[in-house]
């Protein structure tokens, strides 16, 4: 991570078009906004295209950025805005899921059947395995990394783009919600079915071995 | 999360849909403390917890993958764009 000078020092460097401090900021977000973009987009050429027409935005419209959110916010917003566009003209073919959907979704952190008792009041079947007894997960393993962002792929995409830029990216749920224009409690939920769809995708794992 | 809740325990079917909202500090006082009481006495949902606390440590190791040097071609076209704005 390249560390970034205050928006107030480098919003003047870059409308005085100093190609040194974008040179700073590319280097500090490209990263974080291709996997971005790639929430929205079937690939990562489309999300590479996405973010270099973002950076175009960007020059061109750094003048106009009045500081009412952080520029790290109006640079993913127009990332979004851009990302949104592109994605839904190259997934014209494919469902796409809605946001209502992935709220609706009434789907269990863990499955009903893991759980004994009166239904929604019950207490585990059986005792969950210690995993700080099982060094493959918990040294975080190159193995587990590439496991885990397989499973991300496979997350709708509201969810996957919550996790991204939280746990991934490690924003505020205050920037999410600005940037996604989502309710506090509405983002709490994304994050919540993707962080459990994630542990039991490791707990899935770790049974079959 | 179509869950009841009862006024003074969390069972540990609630306490997996609670979770998140727990580390996120945004359960009412009451329920963060029935959520404290039920965990003080029930092993497998603290291990619940440590195993949502790794996954959230697993999937921000993702982040490693982020590039640190601007890619040349993006400042290519940056910088053509930056020239072409300041004119002739």
């Amino acid at each position: 991570m390249v560390a970034l000078p205050p928006d107030h020092e480098l919003v003047p460097r870059l409308r005085a078009r100093d190609a040194a401090a974008y040179r700073v900021l590319v280097g500090a977000h490209q990263g974080a906004l291709i996997r971005v973009a790639q929430t929205y987009v079937p690939s990562r050429a489309v999300a590479e295209e996405v973010v270099q027409d973002t950076w175009i935005a960007v020059v061109r419209g750094i003048d106009r950025f009045e500081g009412r959110s952080s520029l790290k916010t109006w640079i993913f917003r127009i990332l979004a805005n851009q990302a949104r566009t592109r994605g839904e003209r190259e997934r014209r073919t494919v469902p796409v899921s809605s946001l209502a959907g992935e709220l609706g979704d009434d789907e269990p952190a863990v499955s009903v059947e893991r759980f004994m008792g009166p239904a929604g009041r019950g207490m585990w079947a059986q005792p969950l395995e210690r995993w700080s007894e099982q060094p493959e997960v918990s040294t975080v393993s190159g193995e587990t990394v590439a496991f885990v962002e397989m499973t991300m792929q496979s997350l709708p995409e509201h969810q996957r783009r919550v996790l991204e830029l939280r746990d991934i990216e490690g924003w505020t749920s205050h920037e999410v919600c600005e940037l996604l224009g989502l309710s506090e409690v509405n983002q709490r939920v994304l994050l919540h079915r993707a962080r459990s769809k994630v542990r039991a995708s490791l707990e899935a794992r770790r049974e079959v071995r | 999360m179509s869950i009841v809740f009862w006024r003074r325990e969390v069972v540990c079917q609630q306490w997996v849909e609670l979770v998140t909202d727990y580390l996120e500090g945004a359960l009412p006082r009451r329920t963060r403390k029935a959520v404290d009481r039920h965990l003080a006495g029930c092993e497998h949902c603290a291990e619940y917890l440590a195993q949502l606390r790794t996954t959230i440590k697993v999937t921000g190791s993702l982040r490693a993958d982020d590039v640190v040097e601007a890619p040349p071609g993006v400042m290519d076209a940056i910088e053509a764009l930056l020239r072409e704005l300041d004119g002739p």
